[in-house]
Formats: C-alpha cells, sequence, structure tokens
C-alpha cells in the first residue's frame, strides 16, 4: 500500500453514492461530448476542406475526407474544437476534483491530446486508402493490426498529456492509458471487421459512438480508482473526504478492513 | 504546471511520431503487394503465350509424369498422349493420402474429367481463355456498387515450355475504394516434371 493510500485509509471516503454520481455523470457527459464534438468539428472540418475533398478516407473514426494539405489543417481545426468540447462536458465533473488550476491543465491536455488524435487518424486513414489485402489469415491478421495499431495511438495521443495531469496528483494514473485505448481498439477491429464482411466501412457513422461509449465506461471506472487513490497534492482530497453523520457506518473504519471485526473505536 | 505540460505534449508527438511510423509501414506494405487498378492485369501477352506453345508442341510428348500441387491437393499423373489416357500415381487431399490405381488402370468416368483439366494441353487451353477474360479489360460488375477484376500470372518452363505456376487472383473493390480484397481463385504448381517418351 502507498504510503498516501494509508493517509487515504485512515481518512473517511465520501458515501457511495457521490462516486456512483461521478461514475454516471462522467459517462453521460463524455459520451455526450465526444458526439457534440465531433458534430462541431464535422462542420468546422467541412467549411475548411469544402470541396476540395477527393475521397474519402479508411479512418478508424468518423467519416473523414481527403483533402491533402487542407485535410491537416482540417484535422488541427477539428482536433482542437472536438478537445475543447470535450474540456466543457468533463469539466462539470472534474472542476469540482481537480478546481481551476487542474482543470486548466486538464483543458490543456486534452485539446492536445485530442489534436493529436484526430492527426493520427486524419494520417493513417488516408494512407490506408486503397489498399489491396490478401483475404488470407496472415494478410488479413496485419490488416487488423495496423487498425488497432491506429485506435491505440489514437488512444495513447489522447491520454496521455491527461494521464500527466493525473500524475501529479494520483497513483495509478497508468490505468488511465490504458481505459482510453480500449474503446479505439475495439473500434478500429470493429471497422476491421465491417471491411472484411462488407467491403465497405458503413459503421463510419457510428464509430464515435461507439468509441465514446467503450471510452466513457473505461475511463468512469479508471476515474474512480485514481479518486481513491490520491497524492497530497490531489485537490479533490477535501471534496471527497465526508466528515458527516454517515462516519460511523462506514466500513472503511474497521479492524483489517473486515467488517467481522466491527467498528475501530 | 509547466513541465506536466511539456511532458503531455511530449507524449502527444511521440504518439504522433509513431503515427507518423505506422503510416510510412502501411505505405512499404503498399509498396510489396500490387496496387488496385481498374482493369484486369496479366503477366504474359500472347506473343509469351505462343512462343511457350510453340516450344511445348515443338517437343512432341508423347508421355510425361508430373507432380501437381493446388491449395486443396497434391497428386502425380501420367499422361500418355497418344492413347489419351491418364493415371493417378498418388493423390493427396489436404494432406489425406488416397488410395490410387496407379499405372495399372487408367482414369475413367468422372475423374478422367476431372483430372484431364491437369494435363499440359488443358492447362494451355485455360490460360488461353483466361487471358481472353482478362483482355476484356473492365472488371465483371457482380452486383451493387461491387467491381472485380481479375490478374492473371503464369510462368512457363524456358526449357520445354509447359505453364509451371499458374495463379489467378480476383480483386474485389466497392466504388468507395476504401479497401480491396484480393482472393486466389486458383493456384496450380507443376513439379517434378519428366517426360517419359
Amino acid at each position: 500500500m502507498y504510503i498516501s493510500d494509508e493517509y487515504r485509509a485512515s481518512q473517511q471516503n465520501a458515501p457511495a453514492w457521490i462516486y456512483i454520481l461521478i461514475w454516471v455523470g462522467w459517462v453521460v457527459l463524455t459520451v455526450g461530448g465526444f458526439l457534440l464534438g465531433k458534430l462541431l468539428s464535422d462542420s468546422v472540418t467541412s467549411a475548411i476542406v469544402g470541396s476540395s475533398a477527393t475521397g474519402r478516407a479508411l479512418s478508424v473514426e468518423g467519416n473523414v475526407q481527403i483533402a491533402g494539405l487542407a485535410g491537416y489543417v482540417a484535422a488541427l481545426a477539428g482536433g482542437i474544437v472536438s478537445g475543447l468540447v470535450l474540456v466543457v462536458a468533463q469539466g462539470v465533473v472534474l472542476l469540482p476534483l481537480l478546481k481551476r488550476t487542474g482543470m486548466i491543465q486538464w483543458a490543456v491536455a486534452t485539446v492536445i491530446g485530442r489534436t493529436a488524435q484526430w492527426f493520427i487518424v486524419y494520417m493513417v486513414g488516408i494512407s490506408m486508402v486503397g489498399i489491396v489485402v490478401d483475404k488470407e489469415i496472415p494478410n488479413v491478421a496485419l490488416f487488423f493490426l495496423m487498425l488497432a495499431l491506429t485506435g491505440a495511438l489514437g488512444g495513447l495521443a489522447l491520454s496521455y498529456p491527461q494521464s500527466q495531469v493525473l500524475k501529479a496528483r494520483a497513483n495509478r494514473s497508468r490505468v488511465w492509458l490504458v481505459a482510453n485505448v480500449v474503446g479505439p481498439v475495439v473500434t478500429a477491429l470493429v471497422v476491421g471487421m465491417t471491411l472484411f464482411v462488407e467491403g465497405d466501412n458503413n459503421t463510419r457513422d457510428y464509430t464515435t459512438l461507439l468509441m465514446a461509449i467503450i471510452t466513457a465506461i473505461a475511463t468512469a471506472f479508471a476515474l474512480l480508482e485514481i479518486l481513491h487513490h490520491p497524492l497530497a497534492t490531489a485537490e479533490w482530497q477535501q471534496a471527497l473526504i465526508w466528515d458527516g453523520a454517515d462516519r460511523e457506518e462506514s466500513l472503511d473504519d474497521t479492524v483489517l478492513g473486515s467488517g467481522f471485526y466491527g467498528h475501530k473505536r | 504546471m509547466r513541465s506536466t505540460f511539456l511532458q503531455g505534449l511530449t507524449g502527444s508527438m511521440i504518439a504522433l511520431l509513431a503515427g507518423v511510423a505506422l503510416m510510412l509501414a502501411i505505405q512499404g506494405y503498399k509498396g510489396l503487394v500490387p496496387a488496385q487498378v481498374e482493369h484486369n492485369t496479366s503477366n504474359i501477352t500472347k506473343a509469351d503465350f505462343d512462343r511457350s506453345l510453340a516450344k511445348w508442341s515443338g517437343k512432341k510428348v508423347g508421355t510425361y509424369e508430373m507432380t501437381i500441387v493446388d491449395p486443396r491437393q497434391e497428386l502425380r499423373l501420367r499422361v500418355d498422349t497418344t492413347t489419351n489416357k491418364l493415371y493417378m500415381l498418388s493423390h493427396t487431399v489436404n494432406g489425406i493420402s488416397e488410395s490410387v490405381d496407379g499405372l495399372k488402370v487408367a482414369l475413367t468416368g468422372v475423374a478422367a474429367k476431372t483430372f484431364q483439366a491437369y494435363t499440359v494441353d488443358s492447362m494451355f487451353e485455360a490460360i488461353r481463355s483466361d487471358m481472353a477474360s482478362t483482355a476484356l479489360g473492365a472488371g465483371a460488375p457482380t452486383g451493387n456498387d461491387t467491381t472485380r477484376f481479375v490478374d492473371l500470372n503464369v510462368q512457363f518452363d524456358p526449357a520445354v515450355g509447359y505453364p509451371v505456376h499458374i495463379v489467378d487472383y480476383s480483386r474485389t473493390t466497392l466504388n468507395t475504394k476504401e479497401i480491396t480484397w484480393r482472393t486466389t481463385s486458383k493456384d496450380v504448381l507443376i513439379k517434378d516434371f519428366a517426360i517419359i517418351q
């Protein structure tokens, strides 16, 4: 057990419903943030790309148009818009926990991360267009690996800056990286499966939703894990210490962590 | 705060660079496999075909033996062109040996018809037919927005002229051109070819 965890264990946790509220709020707001961000950034990118689009990229997220240099500018703008919307949505849950300074760090990290994620999705998406794949196990596996790597790198690009914000405040910040990779990788594999069966990515309109749901759920669990293992620098230490009447009811104040020994006096 | 920002930025840049590396790897892969082209292809010309056929015909081979390998089976045949008879010397299907009559009894009926396709003369006919199909140029529509193109790859023995390896690929793509799936529709390899007389 970390020293800070021992300290935490000596304190009283907020009641379970607070964590449930954080979990549900995080999931709803993250899914909404991803979807609204995608919607707004699609409008921005369409305005930038305009009629210069020459086709559709093999994208693991959303409907990405190929547009040469304008496409990269669109990916940059789309990433920033998408990141900002996600920050605003997640900020509802995070602001009371990270406070102002932490939230500013989180905002910068998310905008940087989401922009890098968009760049990766665009860059790899256009390089995959027109790819010829033999329908044999090694080649299909290699193709799925390419898609999964795209998803994983996109997830890491988004989560690494965020994890640095969390690392300064909690142990177990690495779970944040894992949680953010799961959604894009699963989505990328679904895209691969659709291409394998249909020859066409007809899930492109739903991939952001799928990725958002998986990422939201996975990161919600990761967030709770991180909230339960704060360092002394974590702003939420005070916010999640419950000093109300529930203190005597808590199983946290037990001998050896077991309820059988009754409450510690 | 500054170090958190810089570390985060560095991490994203590393992921971005890894993305560039992945993009280069994909370009490398695309360089190794044939690119998608909007027509059928053939690695041989009619002149190549005619030259090899002339070599084979010029040898006036009466009887020959050969081992034929395709993805499903491996068989050794003796072909007597003078009597137009086929003898199955060995036959393995999916790695399991089948019983054969050898030189005692020539193949008859369905078996004779089936394995006739593996004689050199039949293979020349099949290649001629495949070349005629690929020469049509456009992919045959297979419904919806799907197009199918055929790639014919043939290698002939430089000395005797018989086909050593015939591979037909079928490329299927949709009008979105996101991906092209390639399947092997024919893959016949002739090895251990021996002229008996």
